[in-house]
């Protein structure tokens, strides 16, 4: 072979390995899976029946996927509000140097640390702090009087989901905010410092410098944010598996119910395409959103 | 007026001693370089002076006021840095206009002093655009354009040129002293670079590992050097520093003899390349030595001559020499081009003309 050829083809030599994983676990299956999503099956039998888009008429006209979906829009509501904007604000104040770098590295170690923790370990731990009378949090609001404002929270669906979805914004945070700071730490100095003799306050140098300097990691944080709160599965199966009464359902459980415990396949199938279309409706956003700048 | 005065300033990083109880007075419509080697606190000096590094001792006053603890943005003064940091997402106008914005400034006196500024800028076709859509030039003076905006009492500059090609420096460097004169402002200026210095300066600090080693107009530091480190640093290329010895009543080198009284002891002979002769002439010190290199500038060219013992000098030839490199060449040196430094360095008496 010649030099200049295989310099050419070199590049997609190098990409081959991993396109052919990439097509063979992820994209063929999630054509597939719309494939899949029209035909009533079972997985414990050969046969299948084409039957078009019912399940996705039986999809539509399911209260527990609407119910499921309004839990995953609060999911992502609420993370974007702790994982993005307090992120942000604490990774300022942390960078901002407002404290000393010993504090500094403490408060970030502490943030930082539950991310470590496998989820199961999360759910099992917050499963106990929620725990009625004997948790942590019901003990302390009967030590301080407030035994009022105490609740099964895990059992009552009132209360369940904002529960589990306070659990992964404790988890995630600190996470959130190692990532915002090194998106600070990448601002020039110089940029506050002149802010800085123009007088600007710490408020105005952070929305004059921070926030347009970290725009574009606070878009991709976002985004990924997002995704995570549509996709979310193992802490809710973990915690409650979606219950009680479906209260705490989100698209990731209703699939995998309907797929390995009510083994109506072609339906888990068509709530997998819906979760599909839904995170690539958010990433076409975001592409729109990168391309303005 | 303009005044400042800083006494006995230190700044102390932990146990290291940075700035050293240095006195200085900067006066209205001053242009005042500070130069030095890197690492000499130059810009660490200026940072105490804009607020934007705390003053360890000593005092800083503005017009008499005493600005140690009064915050950057209140001691009325602006600064234009290396970097020029423009706020990358803001336009030129908001850019020049933002520390306006941030006091609370009606916006039509904002859009008088923006058009005014970018008028003696001619910055007024860029107003709208990113400073990413500017050359470095370009930059430079927005930078430059967001200090004037706000009428400050002192303009700080901090290596302000360094990070433009040597074509855009000449050009800025002649706009700034347009400026300064237009402006009739007072300005504090940090360079390493002693050509910016001579050019720019009304008066030059030149600093040294935290102390002041002399300050003067470009003229007495060029002329009478207060000591080695001023006589080595100022001028391009550097003064012929040479050890020597005084008997007393004369000085004796590797390329010499200079009737030139001085204390007795070991000294160092100063000779500016331009002050060195060609030929032996009456009345002067002669020597002979070959010719290493030459370097031909057009208008001027050095001659780099190895003295009889190996001692490098360097000598001024005129532009179209015909010197060669391997020439055997004869020297001559003035008794009154010879500067002598003692054996601490510093400047010791001159012989007056006789």
């Amino acid at each position: 072979m010649k030099a200049q050829t295989l310099r050419r083809i070199a590049p997609y030599l190098f990409l081959f390995p991993s396109l052919l994983l990439l097509v063979a676990f992820v994209y063929a299956p999630a054509v597939e899976n719309m494939v899949y999503s029209l035909f009533s099956w079972s997985s414990v039998r050969t046969d299948s029946r084409f039957v078009g888009f019912d399940n996705y008429r039986e999809l539509f006209a399911n209260p527990i996927f609407w119910r499921s979906l309004v839990n995953n829009v609060l999911y992502a509501v609420i993370s974007i509000v702790f994982q993005v904007f307090f992120a942000l604000v604490l990774a300022a104040v942390l960078v901002a140097g407002v404290f000393g770098p010993l504090l500094r590295n403490l408060f970030r170690t502490a943030f930082f640390l539950p991310s470590i923790l496998p989820v199961t370990v999360v759910g099992l731990l917050w499963q106990l702090i929620y725990q009625p009378t004997i948790g942590l949090i019901d003990q302390v609001l009967w030590a301080t009087g407030l035994q009022g404002l105490s609740h099964v929270w895990l059992g009552e669906e009132a209360t369940v989901m904002i529960s589990v979805i306070l659990v992964s914004q404790w988890q995630w945070t600190g996470y959130m905010i190692v990532l915002f700071m090194v998106a600070i730490q990448a601002i020039p100095n110089d940029l506050y410092e002149a802010l800085r003799m123009e007088g600007a306050n710490r408020i105005q140098q952070f929305f004059h410098i921070t926030m347009p300097g970290v725009r574009e990691s606070t878009l991709i944080l976002a985004i990924i944010t997002i995704f995570g709160a549509f996709k979310v599965f193992d802490i809710v199966w973990v915690m409650t598996a979606g219950g009680p009464n479906n209260a705490s359902e989100v698209l990731g459980t209703h699939m995998y119910r309907s797929a390995f415990r009510n083994d109506v396949s072609g339906y888990a199938a068509a709530v997998a395409t819906v979760i599909f279309f839904i995170t690539l409706a958010v990433g076409i956003i975001q592409i729109r959103l990168q391309r303005q700048d | 007026m303009s005044e400042l005065r800083l006494r006995n300033a230190t700044k102390r990083f932990g146990a290291v001693t940075v700035i050293d109880g240095l006195d200085l007075d900067v006066h209205d419509r001053e242009f005042v370089v500070l130069v030095g080697p890197s690492g000499c606190g130059k810009s660490t000096l200026l940072r105490m002076i804009a607020g934007l590094e705390d003053i360890s001792g000593g005092d800083l006053t503005i017009d008499g006021q005493r600005m140690n603890e009064v915050p950057a943005a209140r001691r009325g003064l602006a600064m234009v840095f290396q970097s020029y940091a423009l706020y990358p997402h803001m336009t030129v106008a908001e850019n020049m206009s933002v520390g306006l914005r941030i006091a609370g400034e009606d916006k039509a006196t904002i859009r008088t002093k923006v058009a005014e500024t970018a008028r003696i800028l001619q910055l007024e076709a860029l107003l709208d655009r990113k400073p990413k859509a500017l050359s470095g030039g370009q930059r430079q003076r927005v930078a430059i354009g967001r200090a004037i905006v706000r009428n400050p009492r002192i303009f700080l500059f901090d290596e302000p040129l360094s990070n433009l090609d040597a074509a855009l420096r000449l050009q800025m460097r002649l706009e700034l002293a347009r400026l300064h004169g237009e402006l009739a402002a007072t300005m504090i200026y940090v360079t390493h670079d002693q050509v910016e210095a001579m050019t720019l300066a009304d008066r030059i600090v030149v600093m040294n590992a935290g102390r002041i080693e002399q300050i003067g107009t470009p003229e007495e530091l060029y002329q009478r050097p207060a000591n080695l480190f001023v006589a080595g640093f100022i001028g391009s290329p550097k003064m012929n520093l040479v050890a020597a010895r005084s008997d007393g009543t004369a000085v004796s080198s590797a390329i010499g003899r200079f009737p030139i009284q001085v204390a007795e002891g070991p000294v160092t002979i100063g000779v500016r390349p331009e002050n060195i002769v060609i030929g032996q002439h009456e009345g002067m010190t002669t020597l002979s030595g070959r010719v290493d290199v030459v370097e031909r500038l057009g208008a001027n060219s050095f001659a780099y001559v190895a003295a009889g013992d190996g001692t490098m000098l360097t000598v001024e030839l005129p532009g179209m020499t015909r010197i060669r490199a391997g020439e055997q060449l004869d020297l001559s040196i003035g008794p009154e081009a010879a500067t002598v430094f003692g054996p601490d360095g510093a400047l010791m008496g001159r012989v007056p003309d006789r």
